[in-house]
């Protein structure tokens, strides 16, 4: 079983008293002690910090008052110019979060003390009023307590919202402050940059603080060396908590792996993140190292995995050290539309993402994040690779139309006018008439400009068109559909109806960065995006048709820590869930969530609709290309979403169980390649949300946490993710069409008499596979062009899937996961074949099959999708382009990819006809289905000129199965009819 | 297949004709003026609108000679425009075989036009109703032949006839299907013998006639006589001669050149449906075939290779999955005398010469061995990797054959 470090214990009951209340049964809370008072004389108050407990204060009061909950505080602290109410972020240590800085401080008042001045709101109070919150640029702290911990914070500039200076009614302030927590809804914001602003006071542009990085503070602490007894022996992480407290995520080193994957460089990427602090140390007292920070510096210096152990045996002995934190960022979705004012107020402001006044021209501001952030470029430069193309996007409705104005555009994109845009009203006029002619609406519609061919696909509203117009040359017809339904599923996942998204002008400029995004992905196929060069332009488009998710699959201990990693996340019971209010600590409920490596699902917990919408959406805003290309550790966005089956598609009502009235929400959190997504419920056995839901942080904070786990110990998913994809695998082993047949046995081919039925092969296969491989270590490679530098036939597997509903299944997991732990079909399986498929002389009987390793290999290249299972490419672009392919080879996959995306288009079509003319027989829709061509080409004339250059032949075949299973191969023609049978039924054995 | 065809003068709009398919309801002038205005729109800026495809339809847009556009509406099979352009192409050929070049370019009286070309209206309705043709010709662009044992003795009988008539050009037809026809009569471009097919059999019989007709390539603008006689039930000869001999000389001869070959046109009458008689038997699993000859511009198709059997699928079920399945790969993999059809297959970097389909209910095999390409309808119960060489095995059969000149 895989370990999992326990995260806390952060729950005392003992401590439980001081918490929540006396006998009174009022809440009570602490005042903040005067070690944390700081230079600019802000009150801290530890309101609801779980930390406060450490300290002896004095306690304030929380005086109720018909319904509503006042704070109260001794007139000594009142004389301070600014009441301020800390977010408790600082002090926070046992809350493991890992938010951003967020020091809001109340509203400076002038007002007296019993000024209603802090709200413990019950979910019932409306009427409440609220202090307003505000950044507060906290500049060095600086404690008396103790040994003196210094902080300094490098926050970026904060400051007070003019309005917080200005009057002071409180139901104004609680307005404005919710929607500044609103106006985080729904964008996406991930950079590495700071962006320091200048502090200005109290001025009136006054801008959001954390926006833009991972604050870095920095501790000088001493060590205290009395703890520890060895130094020179003692672990680096072991180091960390005996002189200074602070207990780190703990990472064990491990053994290099044989296959030679560098351990050393995955260390070197890893985080240090801060798990706690050991209670009435330094660091506990100093309040400001929280969990989850990433201990990045110390003295100045990097410190990381590697140097770890020697700096801080060095630290031991000096007198001071000084110790930088970074906290990662947490960035807030935006929302456009002022939202009314939410029924309850959050108690704890960590809860809510600070507020920050909408700033002008933020919108801009964000857009340019998006867009430049998934792509690595920016936006004027992605603007111009798509302007090389003649694109449209345009939303027109019906109603109103006239003559040479542009009333009829809702929705357009590119901005500027091109001649796409001039023929919307063909467009319009086709869309509206064809019912006429033909009682259906408009599909498509190609159009010759230029002598180049243009396709514009529609969606037709009741007054309205939405075109999708493409060149012919870079996206075929086929592709444009397919790229089109997606677009409107994520459209209506995203914003509930295609009508709304268009009509609601505030949505636009989110839209435009949907519309770009989506032009540079499919204009641009594996150009910028991708890390792994495609072996064939093709091949993006046609496993971008197969919309199917592409599975990672892991051996079974990583996947059963995956899912349990996931379950105890989605479970919510958290350790530390005590910190915060009994209202808010399951205020939504988790439907499922989904574990992204890279561009590959590792595990998911989302039913297959949720999970197509989920991919779809981190598709077709690039995130997926972005955490394959980078590692990107300060991803959050939180979006309201109306999930297909839930909202668009309702199956039919299962008798006695009707799907709750609800809202839902998508939060996604990035770390390195990893992405946690998860589906939030709101409303049904949660609390309901009216209006503009804030993000909920803690959820956050969770995911982080989540994530983290990942990343430890035995639970090293990533290395065994890169494994997986990046190291030599067996698959089925696959050739260059180059290969020079030459039928020699190895030693150890043994003949069989017999031809096994296809199942019963492939289950063969999986059974001799072990053996086989180490019978054939690299037997006679030399035949195979493709090659790894030591001569190993290349081949893996790159993706596949397990999905399983949960881990109450845990039984069938092990069942299915015997036989693909780690080895997945190192198939060396021989038999004599009847006859070979196809081939034009019957005499050769006697002919010997290897589908993997070996000689005698004819299977070229390999392709597998289910709609619920993904897809899986062998071998994958990676091992291609490690090693050289010939050019023929080359062309050989180009045209695998090419008929494999027109057999695709039969099979669609087909299916469609079919379902369209049988309705009534809706089961039987999915046929079997294969077809095949066979392809001739003129191999190279080789050493000998004289002789008549040789012709490859080779088939390209695809299958359709009826459960909606679809296969490509590409193999020799002349291939044993058996091998074909093999190749199809491989599929067996990779699931 | 086609179910409207409309055609419009292109400057003005002004309706020619509207053909539809039996079973439809005509449609209103408004709705063919729009049809026809955006693709006058897309015009005036300087865009050529193709085709638009909706659930179950397909809609193309053609001018010629900047003086009528033609506008189709077909069922959407799926298949490259190319097919649909080329069903165009004949529309107007139609018009230039029976019109000529000169009139179709330059419409002096669009009244007068309207009225002449109604001649065209046989023609054109039974292009759009081919799916219940017994021929393929307009579809593979190849003139449909009928192959018997017959057709050597035959070939001598024409060419008397041929000699008799002074023209070159003679052929003679069963069913629609080209028997036999002097060597001139072949050196015709595919278009015209399949139109001169295709004019003969969509006439209500008749015992002779004398048709002035415009060969769209060879002389568009100076008419030629095409003369028939019908010889017995189903079999017609038909010779192309300049302004002699009159009909009425040429009919005195008929029967002196024809009479002695009456016992070899009822045999290859009993020929007709399976439209081949071969010494060697084909597969059984083998439901039909087509077979084209791409340099001779000949093809020959059967749907009833073995006579009337009792297969679960219905001839016409045949003929339209053929149809549809010559659709499916020229153009998307294999390229022939379709005008276009070389797009699609010039995406691939290698020539593509096998291609197969299998479904629940029939398997095709189309194979290229250049200059014949074979289409062949099997049924399901034959094993996939056998299709290869019967579907070879079927064609040299068959071009080895004696009675078959392809």
């Amino acid at each position: 079983m895989a370990y999992f470090p326990r995260i806390g214990p952060f729950y005392d009951p003992q401590n439980e008293q001081q918490l929540y209340g006396g006998q009174d049964g009022r809440l009570r809370s602490k005042g903040a002690e005067a070690k944390l008072v700081n230079g600019l004389s802000h009150g801290v108050d530890q309101t609801t910090s779980s930390h406060s407990r450490h300290f002896d204060g004095s306690w304030t009061n929380i005086v109720q008052d018909g319904g509503n909950l006042f704070y109260s505080e001794p007139s000594s602290r009142s004389e301070s110019a600014y009441h301020s109410r800390q977010a408790s972020y600082q002090s926070m240590t046992s809350h493991h979060s890992r938010q951003a800085s967020y020091q809001s401080t109340g509203s400076h008042q002038s007002s007296s003390s019993d000024s209603p001045r802090q709200q413990f709101h019950r979910q019932s109070s409306q009427n409440s009023n609220y202090s307003n919150n505000s950044h507060r640029s906290s500049s060095s702290h600086r404690s008396s307590h103790g040994v003196s911990p210094i902080v300094d914070s490098y926050s970026h500039g904060v400051r007070q919202s003019p309005r917080e200076t200005g009057t002071r009614q409180a139901d104004q302030g609680y307005a404005y402050a919710a929607r500044n927590s609103l106006d985080h809804g729904g964008a996406v914001v991930a950079s590495n940059k700071p962006v320091v602003k200048p502090a200005s006071g109290n001025s009136v542009t006054s801008n959001n603080s954390y926006g833009q990085s991972g604050k870095r503070k920095s501790v000088i602490m001493v060590p205290n060396t009395a703890n520890v007894s060895d130094i020179s022996r003692s672990h680096g992480v072991e180091l960390c908590e005996k002189l200074f407290g602070i207990k780190l995520c703990h990472h064990k080193h491990k053994p290099p792996r044989p296959n030679g994957v560098n351990v050393d460089h995955s260390l070197r990427d890893r985080k240090i993140i801060v798990q706690g602090v050991v209670e009435n140390t330094d660091a506990d007292h100093c309040g400001n190292i929280n969990r989850g920070d990433m201990l990045v510096g110390l003295n100045d210096l990097d410190l990381t995995w590697v140097n770890m152990d020697d700096m801080l045996r060095q630290a031991a002995s000096m007198p001071q050290v000084k110790l930088t934190f970074q906290s990662p960022v947490v960035i807030g979705p935006k929302s456009s539309t002022p939202p009314p004012v939410p029924p309850h107020i959050p108690l704890h402001h960590r809860c809510t993402p600070p507020p920050r006044p909408p700033p002008p021209g933020s919108w801009s501001e964000t857009r340019l994040d998006l867009v430049a952030t998934t792509t690595g470029e920016s936006r004027p430069v992605v603007m111009d690779s798509i302007g090389h193309y003649l694109v449209a996007v345009m939303y027109l409705t019906m109603a109103g139309q006239s003559e040479n104005s542009k009333v009829d555009v809702v929705y357009q994109f590119p901005h500027e006018d091109n001649k796409l845009v001039e023929l919307r009203g063909l467009c319009l006029t086709l869309a509206g008439m064809l019912p006429d002619v033909t009682s259906n609406t408009a599909k498509m519609t190609c159009v010759q400009y230029r002598g180049r061919n243009n396709n514009i696909v529609y969606w037709k509203g009741e007054q309205d068109v939405w075109l999708l117009a493409l060149p012919e040359e870079s996206v075929p017809a086929f592709y444009v559909h397919n790229i089109f339904s997606d677009l409107i599923q994520v459209v209506q996942v995203l914003y509930g109806s295609v009508q709304r998204a268009f009509h609601d002008r505030e949505l636009h400029s989110k839209l435009d960065d949907l519309v770009t995004l989506t032009l540079y992905r499919v204009l641009q196929p594996g150009v910028h995006t991708q890390t792994v060069p495609y072996c064939s332009p093709l091949e993006p488009v046609l496993v971008d048709c197969l919309s199917g998710i592409r599975w990672l699959r892991l051996a079974a201990d990583d996947k059963i820590s995956c899912d349990e990693i996931l379950n105890e996340f989605e479970a919510q019971d958290f350790c530390d869930i005590e910190g915060i209010d009994q209202d808010e600590r399951r205020k939504y409920g988790v439907l499922g969530s989904c574990l992204f490596y890279q561009e590959y699902v590792l595990c998911s917990h989302l039913c297959p609709a949720d999970l197509k919408d989920v991919h779809l959406y981190l598709k077709y805003h690039h995130i997926l290309a972005l955490v394959a290309r980078q590692p990107v550790d300060d991803l959050v966005l939180w979006e309201e979403v109306y999930p297909t089956h839930l909202c668009h598609a309702r199956g039919p009502d299962i008798p006695g169980y009707r799907e709750p009235r609800a809202r839902w929400f998508l939060l996604v959190v990035s770390m390195r390649h990893f992405l946690l997504c998860t589906l939030l419920e709101a409303g049904s056995y949660a609390a309901p949300v009216k209006g503009q839901a804030p993000m909920f942080q803690f959820l956050t904070d969770q995911s982080r946490d989540t994530l983290a786990q990942l990343d430890l110990d035995d639970t090293d998913i990533e290395l065994q993710c890169s494994e997986r994809l990046f190291s030599v695998q067996s698959g089925p082993c696959l050739v260059s069409i180059n290969s020079e047949k030459q039928a020699y046995l190895s030693g150890n081919v043994s003949q069989t008499t017999a031809t096994p039925s296809p199942r019963k092969v492939s289950e063969d296969a999986d059974r001799v596979s072990i053996s086989t491989s180490i019978h054939t270590p690299n037997v006679a490679p030399d035949r195979l062009s493709v090659h790894t530098p030591n001569g190993a036939p290349l081949i893996h597997r790159q993706g596949s899937r397990i999905s399983f509903g949960s881990n109450d299944s845990s039984g069938s997991m092990h069942s299915l996961n015997k036989i693909q732990v780690k080895t997945p079909l190192k198939t060396a399986s021989e038999s004599e074949s009847v006859n070979r498929s196809f081939s034009r002389e019957n005499g050769r009987i006697n002919c010997d099959i290897k589908l993997t390793r070996g000689l005698h290999n004819q299977l070229l290249h390999y392709m597998t999708y289910d709609s619920f299972e993904g897809v899986l490419v062998s071998p994958s672009p990676h091992d291609l382009s490690a090693v050289q392919a010939s050019p023929t080879h080359k062309h050989v996959l180009y045209n695998f990819y090419a008929s494999s995306l027109r057999i695709r288009e039969t099979f669609a079509n087909r299916l469609s006809k079919t379902r369209n003319t049988d309705a009534r027989s809706e089961g039987q829709c999915g046929a079997l289905m294969e077809e095949g061509v066979m392809f001739t080409c003129q191999l190279g004339p080789g050493a000998d000129t004289k002789r008549p250059p040789t012709v490859g032949r080779y088939w390209v075949i695809g299958r359709h199965m009826p459960e909606g299973h679809e296969m490509y191969v590409c193999l020799e023609d002349g291939s044993p009819q058996s091998l074909l049978e093999l190749a199809f039924s491989c599929w067996f054995g990779l699931t | 297949m086609a179910a409207y065809v409309f055609c419009l003068t292109t400057s003005g709009g002004v309706p020619i004709f509207a053909r539809n398919r039996s079973g439809l309801k005509s449609l209103p002038f408004p709705v063919i003026g729009s049809l026809n205005g955006v693709h006058m729109f897309a015009n005036s800026h300087d865009v050529q609108l193709v085709s638009t495809v909706t659930d179950d339809s397909k809609i193309v847009w053609k001018s010629f000679y900047d003086s009528v556009t033609l506008i189709a509406v077909a069922e959407d099979d799926h298949a490259d425009d190319c097919h649909m352009m080329n069903f165009i192409g004949y529309v107007l050929s139609i018009m230039v075989l029976l019109l000529g070049r000169e009139d179709v370019k330059a419409i002096k009286n669009v009244e007068r036009f309207k009225k002449d070309v109604r001649v065209c209206f046989p023609m054109i309705d039974r292009l759009i109703e081919r799916c219940d043709l017994l021929t393929f010709g307009d579809t593979v662009n190849a003139v449909d032949t009928i192959a018997s044992s017959e057709n050597t003795v035959l070939q001598s009988f024409l060419d008397a006839f041929a000699d008799c008539a002074a023209s070159p050009y003679g052929c003679l037809m069963v069913h629609g299907k080209v028997a036999v026809a002097t060597r001139k009569w072949w050196s015709l471009t595919s278009e015209e013998l399949v139109l001169l097919s295709m004019l003969v059999s969509s006439l209500t019989q008749c015992s002779s006639r004398d048709i002035p007709v415009f060969l769209p390539n060879l002389s568009p603008e100076v008419p030629h006589r095409l003369m028939t006689f019908q010889l017995t039930r189903n079999v017609e000869v038909c010779v192309l001669c300049g302004p002699s001999p009159g009909l009425t000389e040429l009919e005195e001869e008929v029967g002196r050149f024809w009479r002695a070959s009456y016992d070899l046109l009822r045999s290859i009458l009993l020929v007709h449906p399976t439209n081949f008689s071969i010494s060697s038997t084909l597969d059984t699993s083998l439901l039909g075939f087509v077979l084209v000859n791409t340099e001779t511009n000949r093809c020959l198709c059967s749907i009833f290779p073995h006579g009337n059997d009792d297969d679960p699928l219905e001839e016409h079920e045949r003929r339209h999955i053929l149809r549809s399945y010559y659709k499916h790969v020229v153009g998307n993999f294999f390229s022939s005398k379709v005008e276009g059809s070389g797009k699609g297959p010039s995406e691939f970097t290698h020539v593509a010469m096998d291609t197969y389909l299998t479904t629940d209910t029939h398997k095709c095999y189309a194979m290229l061995s250049p200059p014949h390409q074979i289409y062949a309808l099997y049924k399901p119960s034959i094993p996939t990797f056998a299709m290869r060489s019967i579907t070879e095995k079927t064609l040299f059969a068959l071009i080895k054959d004696k009675g078959v000149q392809l």
